[in-house]
């Protein structure tokens, strides 16, 4: 209620403001408000527009869809998140997802299933073979995060080189045994129900379990972001690393932990991608970091580093998948997706890029 | 940071800007110039969606297995394929479409709605 009154008070300041302003002025302010928000408009339109088009786009089902579909990429955007706040990237994220979700998937095949990758192995307990997701992306990002700490290498030179590494990783995960390459499915009952069994229903529409799952690492990464002296230093070291360094910080760490908790994300995402897509191959994962890059440049996390916020990530990665839900409806193929997804990437950097100069 | 203006580190930082421009540290053009070039980008990319969205439909492909050919066609969200002839393969009876290579997830032509691009297979069995 506060929080509201806060709100509208901070509003009619704002107009107030607006007002006081000169023609001129008032002129560049609303030039400013219509190119930092371009992107949102132009999303909203789209909505309306697909909406309109086809109206079972707005139903039940395809809302809990979408909301699926967010809740399943947003670790990975949120990991990805710190990265970019560090004005770096981590284009790692889609192989290491590929991995963890292969690992999980081979180590979590139903004991009586034909093509085995490790025939002998009975069913893990799920907590371990969660921990060992975890340990295997947080080794990726403490290998991503000690090259970018340590050497000054741009990020995006050090994880392009892991991403290869990783995927030569899976494809050699992938030859183990009989496997020869081939897809990995027949997944224990106890893993997909973990993760795809109904939370609650909303018209008869279930809701998987992994949404929960992520409401919470959003709420972890949210007190990890706002109230811990780690996620100050994140944003320090972000704006002026010199400044954050003679201030005290630790800059070498606070870059590693950075990498290493988003590379910890990415297990996670693999865990749940595993047994959401119920079929993993050398394939799965791919491009992933795309479209966290992009969820994370629209939800405000900016590339000049240092300012961002987890309530705009998953705004971002919510727009995203409202579009591609939307143009699915439209029937654009996959194929012609990527075209739109990476305009859109150049646009939003673009839109970022002017909130920049406005600034300056 | 501002409690502690007094020390020498935040004496020091004050040297040093707050933000360096990150990313775009090295960009150098107006504000005028940055306008100029995101509505270029915005309108190419209504442009190319629309073009995208105008040649819309996803192309569901048949892979008969060495059976008669038939040709893909192009097929809305939500509509059913609308493919009736079945294949035809000597020795062998057809037994249905299926998504995978392996024949084991079946996909009923005639009832299933489309949702994507993709390709189906023949599933075949040997005649007696």
């Amino acid at each position: 209620m506060s929080a509201a009154i806060k709100r509208k008070g901070r509003l009619s300041a704002r107009l107030d403001e607006f007002k006081a302003k000169s023609g001129a002025d008032k002129r560049r302010a609303v030039v400013d408000l219509l190119f930092n928000n371009a992107m949102y408009i132009i999303i909203v339109i789209a909505i309306i527009y697909i909406a309109i088009q086809v109206p079972a786009f707005l139903s039940t089902s395809s809302i809990v869809n979408i909301i699926s579909l967010t809740a399943a990429k947003l670790p990975i955007a949120l990991g990805i998140g710190g990265a970019i706040v560090l004005t770096g990237t981590d284009i790692s994220a889609g192989r290491c997802v590929g991995l963890t979700a292969c690992i999980s998937a081979a180590l979590l095949q139903m004991t009586n299933y034909a093509n085995k990758i490790f025939p002998d192995l009975e069913v893990m307990p799920l907590w371990i073979v969660l921990l060992i997701v975890i340990a295997v992306g947080a080794a990726v990002g403490l290998v991503n995060g000690f090259f970018v700490a340590k050497f000054k290498l741009h990020p995006f030179i050090v994880t392009l080189s892991t991403q290869l590494i990783v995927y030569g990783l899976i494809l050699m995960f992938l030859m183990i045994g009989s496997n020869n390459g081939q897809t990995l499915s027949g997944l224990d009952s106890s893993y997909t129900d973990f993760v795809k069994g109904t939370l609650f229903r909303i018209d008869g529409v279930a809701v998987p379990k992994y949404v929960l799952y992520a409401v919470i690492l959003t709420a972890l990464m949210w007190l990890v972001w706002n109230k811990t002296k780690f996620g100050k230093n994140m944003f320090a070291v972000g704006s002026n690393e010199e400044a954050a360094n003679v201030s005290g910080v630790n800059v070498f760490w606070t870059i590693v932990i950075v990498f290493v908790i988003a590379g910890a994300m990415y297990g996670i995402t693999g865990f749940i991608e595993g047994a959401r897509i119920a079929s993993c191959s050398a394939n799965t994962g791919l491009n992933y970091e795309s479209d966290a890059i992009a969820a994370c440049v629209i939800g405000g996390v900016s590339f000049v580093g240092g300012t961002g916020k987890i309530s705009g990530i998953v705004i971002g990665v919510f727009l995203l998948q409202i579009i591609f839900v939307g143009l699915n409806f439209l029937s654009v193929d996959q194929n012609l997706l990527y075209v739109i997804k990476g305009m859109i990437i150049l646009v939003a950097c673009a839109i970022d890029m002017r909130k920049y100069l406005a600034r300056k | 940071m501002e409690e502690n203006k007094n020390t020498p580190a935040a004496e020091e930082s004050k040297a040093v800007p707050r933000r360096k421009g990150g990313l775009y540290a090295r960009v150098n053009m107006s504000v005028k110039t940055a306008n100029i070039l995101v509505t270029v980008l915005i309108a190419a990319m209504i442009i190319v969606t629309v073009y995208i969205v105008n040649h819309n439909g996803f192309t569901v492909e048949f892979d008969t297995d060495g059976g008669s050919r038939i040709e893909s066609v192009k097929v809305m969200h939500s509509e059913t394929v609308p493919v009736t002839e079945e294949p035809v393969k000597e020795g062998f009876v057809f037994t249905g479409w299926y998504t995978d290579p392996d024949c084991t997830e079946s996909f009923d032509i005639e009832e299933d709605p489309v949702t994507g691009s993709m390709t189906l297979y023949a599933g075949w069995e040997k005649e007696e």
